[in-house]
């Protein structure tokens, strides 16, 4: 061994293949493309075909909106139960007044405004009266699920006006409506996480509330903020559901939560410091929105699409853990 | 102090969520004491099962009856607070919709009590733990509806139909298990090889819209039509062929509620549906009862299937629909 | 259990030569040290001289690549802790691992070491074994309380008596008195002092001298991966150990004082909180003016009311003529009142976020336009106060965890600075801070005195409140006992106004 050698900082790279490094880097990623080869593999004329492809993003675009309004609280460290009830409630709100006359652009904005108070409530509940997440999230879950089926009296509503479906129905430049408006929501959630001064206090108060707070961020406030636009994305996810589904019943979206918080989860393995992110989530609904499209092409049974879906996400998060405990 | 009042108002928003659950029975009035029925169902949740549900309880209070009522999405609790209401008392027990495989603790309770159980749609073959169940006769359901996809496609021979059901519900089970025998017999072919499985009846529309959508990508000519076990479903498979820019595949489904009578009128996929007239069924269980209540006399048949009424284009319009206000 | 055979030249723990590298890092280069059973012997250098990693490897946590380990005179290779363990050497760390969620007794036969028959658990033997190692400590804590609950020195206690419950030989404390008030401080050395009685080797690191000097036999210095020298206590000073530790004289580590100027920039009336009762003084611009106290006397309290951390239930606090009337610590740092806190990685910084990224966090108005952050200012401000503060880090995108201690707290400082605050107020902030950064520190703040700025610091240190400041605030149980000019202060008036004594 060398007596004299002059001490340096630099570091010399991690010894790994190129290939168990990329395994490494993004196991969640490498998850969705992985699935899209093997559909791809399988049946070739089918799942890459435009048509399909512009299927799966249809039949995505909702859990994107209401998986970007989770996103928004799972990056402050919370949980946000209620937001598939919420939006059940959003819509059935929207299309009750509809039903009963209420102009639809009125209707519509009492529905995103239920969204927000059902929001804004789970955020005084954390924030102010400092009740956890879950259980403050849970009651309002509850609460709210119970308001949809009152306003839906247990059955569906339809009948809304024909100028209303074009949220739902129509396609901009061969592009389905519900696409345009994930987009929409996604991006502006993207660039108030990255770009803005609130995206950083929120980043902030859930990597660590106290040095947050003593750094002058009113954690608060940002919860509460936080929640409250999780509901707004809700509501709106939930009205272009309905307007998608030309129907309101009374659990229309109340599946959606699950899977959005399974979405954020698959994203936030994406980045190193395992915080919730936007484009991961997007990763995330890729993925459950390309296992369950290629599935029900190869006619899978539905209960085995549930447990397959679930080992996919226990695989990337695992991955994803290692790595981690690696670094 | 501020905080104390919000703490406050959150257990009240919280209990009132808890509270949604149940409600309470009609006071009973002094003097001769009246009938005393425990009423409970786990389908409040559905048109039907609500509308059902409460039309007996108007009834029973009509007759003067003093009812009280459970309901709970998910048996263990309901089996617990019905038998436990049972024990302390009960002259008859009124089931709307019970999953026979599902109430056994509540059979119990009722027969150690010695009171008789009278049921609404509880199955699909005469039970010994009711003293009645009058149903609606699913065999006639899916002879009436594979029929009217026979005269919609043209035939049933060779045509490839998807079955779409939802096995937790013994009606919806048992009719979309008969459905796929008829049609295999026919010489029809189950698209996909097996049943379709709805996940959750709250996303049911999205569930079929995605399962019709994404078979029509991968098999464009491969589905002449779509047998649904109830309309919920249906709606979203006859969605999926209309976005398909489809006119050759029809769908049958059952129940008629409003929104799927409006889409019979239009004479495009929705082919038809089945009217189960729960309020002829409901009138034969409380007749039961009122017989019961009277003199205690049990009733003499122990399964009713109430015939039902195929619906299409040729009646829809004057076809009331099941959820209709 | 080996039972180490003490002849008269073989020692209890020794490491010859020892080397060890990382990824082309030498962090040790040949370091020597000689541990006698029933000695305590003290570890002392700056952070970076390599006396973590000579700790990890002698308690098996690293495998030396060079040099050799040897016990009684016997060489040892340990596979991993639990090796090093069975051979009778435990390491006892700053950040102790204690397990707060369960019971003292349960803590102290943790793992291998909780009795048990088959598979259940021998609650019994559990209290009574466990019982007899506090005993031995001449500790009366209830066994089945749970740890979080304790106080800091009798978790140290607990952390003894489980090294002592493996029966350790060799015992090596890392910076054990960090949180720890003076009359815990006397336990802890009484408890060493018997352990040392019983034949225990003990290795003691600590930056603070005057423990060093009062508590250990002998001493090893090291720097820069090497030991540089091994002395008797008696055999040397305090100047020799830090010129010798920093490598060049250590003659002025506090800069000579003289800022100070009569305009008031703080007048806090009346203050009180929660173990705060009824504060009044004056600070004014380019005065530093330190808090001393015990632990407990509501020094970090006073620090958190001023900065808008903690709540205020009655007293006035006006900057510069304007009463601080909004609670929060947002509007305080608007008015221009900045804290650094006590705790660096959970009150000060985000471990796993990038130096820069932690500098904005109090910074976001000026590195942003109208909400929009722009990531060339917060750059810049990183650059900014990493050549200011000169802190050591391989890029501003660095992780703040990665940093050593001191260069942690320059980020909390420069986090504080980059706002130009009125007043500053440190809590505690050189602790667990190696020398020459501790010096480092001292400048900054007379330099910062000079720009007009009032600083206000906590210190548990005498010798450095002494040294740092232009006056003195001493506190007690929530009030303030003394209120003199530091350069005419003396330790031992000091300690005795820390103690009730009113000036």
């Amino acid at each position: 061994m060398p007596e004299t050698q002059t001490l340096s900082t630099a570091m010399t790279p991690q010894e790994r293949t190129p290939i168990a490094q990329l395994l490494w880097q993004g196991g969640t990623v490498l998850a969705l493309v992985v699935l899209i080869v093997f559909f791809t593999i399988v049946r070739p004329d089918v799942f890459p075909s435009f048509t399909n492809v512009r299927n799966i993003f249809e039949q995505v675009a909702i859990l994107t909106i209401i998986a970007a309004a989770q996103t928004l609280v799972m990056v402050v460290g919370d949980f946000d139960l209620s937001v598939g009830t919420n939006a059940t409630l959003s819509g059935a709100i929207a299309t009750a007044l509809m039903i009963s006359g209420t102009p639809v652009p009125l209707a519509i904005l009492v529905a995103l405004a239920a969204g927000a108070l059902v929001g804004a409530v789970n955020g005084i509940l954390v924030a102010y009266v400092k009740l956890s997440a879950f259980v403050a999230t849970l009651a309002t879950m509850t609460t709210v699920g119970g308001l949809a089926y009152i306003v839906t009296n247990g059955t569906t509503l339809y009948g809304m006006p024909e100028e209303f479906f074009w949220i739902g129905q129509e396609r901009l430049f061969g592009i389905p409506m519900p696409v345009v408006f994930a987009f929409l929501i996604a991006a502006v959630v993207w660039v108030v996480l990255r770009f803005t001064t609130f995206g950083r206090r929120l980043y902030a108060v859930g990597g660590n509330a106290e040095v947050a707070r003593l750094s002058g961020v009113n954690v608060r406030r940002a919860r509460l903020l936080a929640f409250t636009f999780a509901g707004l994305g809700s509501a709106v996810g939930g009205v272009v559901l309905v307007s998608r589904l030309g129907s309101a019943s009374s659990a229309s979206a109340n599946n959606y939560m699950l899977l959005a918080i399974a979405a954020v989860f698959l994203g936030m393995t994406i980045l190193k410091s395992g915080q919730a992110n936007l484009g991961g989530t997007l990763v995330g609904v890729g993925i459950i929105g390309v296992l369950s499209n290629g599935l029900n092409i190869l006619g899978v049974n539905t209960y085995v699409q549930q447990v397959l879906t679930g080992l996919i996400i226990i695989a990337a998060v695992t991955l994803s853990a290692l790595k981690s405990r690696d670094a | 102090m501020f905080k104390k009042l919000l703490a406050l108002g959150a257990v009240v928003v919280v209990a009132g969520a808890g509270m949604v659950g149940c409600s309470g029975g009609a006071a009973s009035s002094g003097g001769d004491k009246p009938f005393k029925v425990i009423a409970f169902t786990q389908g409040y949740g559905t048109p039907v099962g609500k509308s059902t549900t409460d039309d007996f309880v108007e009834q029973a209070k009509g007759l003067g009856w003093d009812v009280t009522l459970y309901t709970n999405e998910s048996y263990d609790p309901l089996n617990n607070d019905v038998a436990a209401a049972i024990s302390q008392g009960a002259d008859a027990v009124f089931a709307a919709f019970p999953d026979p495989r599902q109430v056994s603790p509540i059979v119990r309770a009722a027969k150690d009590a010695d009171i008789p159980i009278f049921s609404v749609d509880g199955g699909v073959e005469p039970n010994p733990d009711f003293a009645i169940d009058v149903t609606t006769n699913q065999q006639q359901i899916a002879d009436d509806t594979v029929g009217a996809l026979d005269k919609a496609m043209g035939g049933l021979k060779g045509k490839n139909v998807m079955i779409i059901g939802y096995d937790p519900h013994i009606g919806i089970m048992t009719r979309s298990h008969m459905a796929e025998d008829l049609l295999t017999a026919a010489g029809a072919k189950i698209a996909g090889g097996e049943i379709k499985q709805i996940l959750q009846p709250g996303s049911s529309q999205e569930d079929s819209l995605k399962f019709v959508a994404d078979y029509l990508q991968a098999n464009p000519q491969g589905l002449d039509g779509v047998w649904v076990g109830f309309d919920h479903a249906a709606l979203g498979a006859v969605q999926a062929i209309n976005e398909a820019g489809r006119n050759d595949i029809y769908v049958t489904g059952v129940d008629a509620i409003g929104a799927a009578i409006e889409q019979i009128e239009k004479n495009g996929p929705f082919y038809a549906t089945v009217v189960q007239p729960f309020d002829k069924v409901l009138g034969e269980v409380v007749t039961a009862m009122q017989a019961y209540a009277k003199d205690g006399t049990r009733p003499s048949e122990n399964f009713v299937a109430v015939d039902v009424t195929l619906v299409d284009r040729t009646n829809a319009a004057t076809t009331t629909p099941t959820d209709a206000k | 259990m080996t039972d180490v055979a003490q002849s008269a030249t073989a020692y209890a723990l020794e490491g010859v030569d020892v080397v060890k590298s990382f990824e082309g890092v030498r962090a040790l280069q040949g370091v020597n040290l000689q541990v006698r059973a029933g000695e305590i012997h003290a570890l002392l250098g700056e952070n970076g001289a390599g006396k973590s990693t000579l700790i990890k490897v002698l308690t098996g946590l690293y495998t030396a690549d060079g040099g050799r380990i040897e016990m009684g005179g016997e060489p040892v290779e340990f596979a991993g802790v639990r090796a090093a363990h069975r051979a009778g050497i435990v390491a006892l760390y700053q950040e102790l691992s204690i397990i707060p969620t369960i019971s003292v007794a349960e803590n102290i036969l943790l793992g291998d070491e909780t009795p048990h028959r088959g598979l259940f658990i021998d609650r019994r033997a559990l209290l009574r074994r466990a019982g007899e190692q506090l005993a031995r400590l001449n500790q009366r804590i209830p066994l089945g309380k749970l740890a979080g609950h304790l106080s800091p020195v009798q978790q140290t206690m607990v952390a003894v008596a489980r090294a002592l419950a493996t029966d350790a030989r060799v015992l090596i404390l890392d910076e054990p008195t960090a949180s720890l008030t003076d009359v815990e401080i006397r336990d802890l050395f009484t408890v060493l002092r018997a352990l040392r009685e019983d034949g225990v080797a003990i290795v003691y690191v600590s930056h603070r001298l005057e423990e060093v000097f009062e508590l250990c036999d002998r001493l090893t210095i090291m720097r820069n991966g090497r030991t540089i020298t091994t002395r008797d206590i008696d055999d040397i000073t305090v100047d020799e150990v830090i010129s010798t530790m920093v490598g060049r004289k250590a003659d002025e580590l506090f800069p000579d004082r003289g800022t100070a100027t009569s305009t008031v920039t703080l007048a806090v009336s009346g203050l009180s909180g929660r173990r705060v009762t009824d504060i009044s003084f004056e600070a004014h611009a380019g005065e530093v003016l330190g808090i001393g106290g015990l632990a407990g006397a509501g020094r970090s309290e006073v620090m958190r009311i001023l900065s808008g951390a903690q709540k205020r239930s009655a007293g006035e606090i006006l900057l510069d003529g304007v009463a601080l009337t909004r609670p929060g610590v947002g509007p305080a740092l608007a008015a221009g009142i900045a804290l650094v806190p006590e705790e660096r990685r959970t009150q000060g910084v985000m471990v796993g976020a990038p130096i820069q990224d932690n500098i904005a966090l109090a910074n976001l108005g000026s590195v942003s336009r109208g909400g929009w952050v722009s990531r060339a200012r917060i750059a810049e401000l990183a650059r900014r106060s990493l050549s200011d503060l000169q802190i050591k880090a391989r890029s501003p995108r660095q992780p703040v965890g990665q940093l050593s201690g001191g260069n942690q707290q320059k980020v909390v400082l420069a986090k504080m600075l980059a706002r130009s605050p009125r007043v500053l107020l440190m809590d505690e902030p050189t602790r667990g801070i190696d020398v020459g950064t501790k010096a480092e520190i001292y400048r900054l703040i007379r330099q910062l005195a000079a720009t007009g700025t009032t600083v206000i610091l906590v210190s548990s240190e005498l010798p450095e409140l002494i040294g740092v400041s232009d006056r003195i605030l001493i506190m007690h149980e929530g009030r303030l006992t003394a209120d003199v000019p530091a350069a005419t202060a003396d330790d031992e008036s000091l300690l005795s106004y820390c103690y009730g004594r009113v000036a």
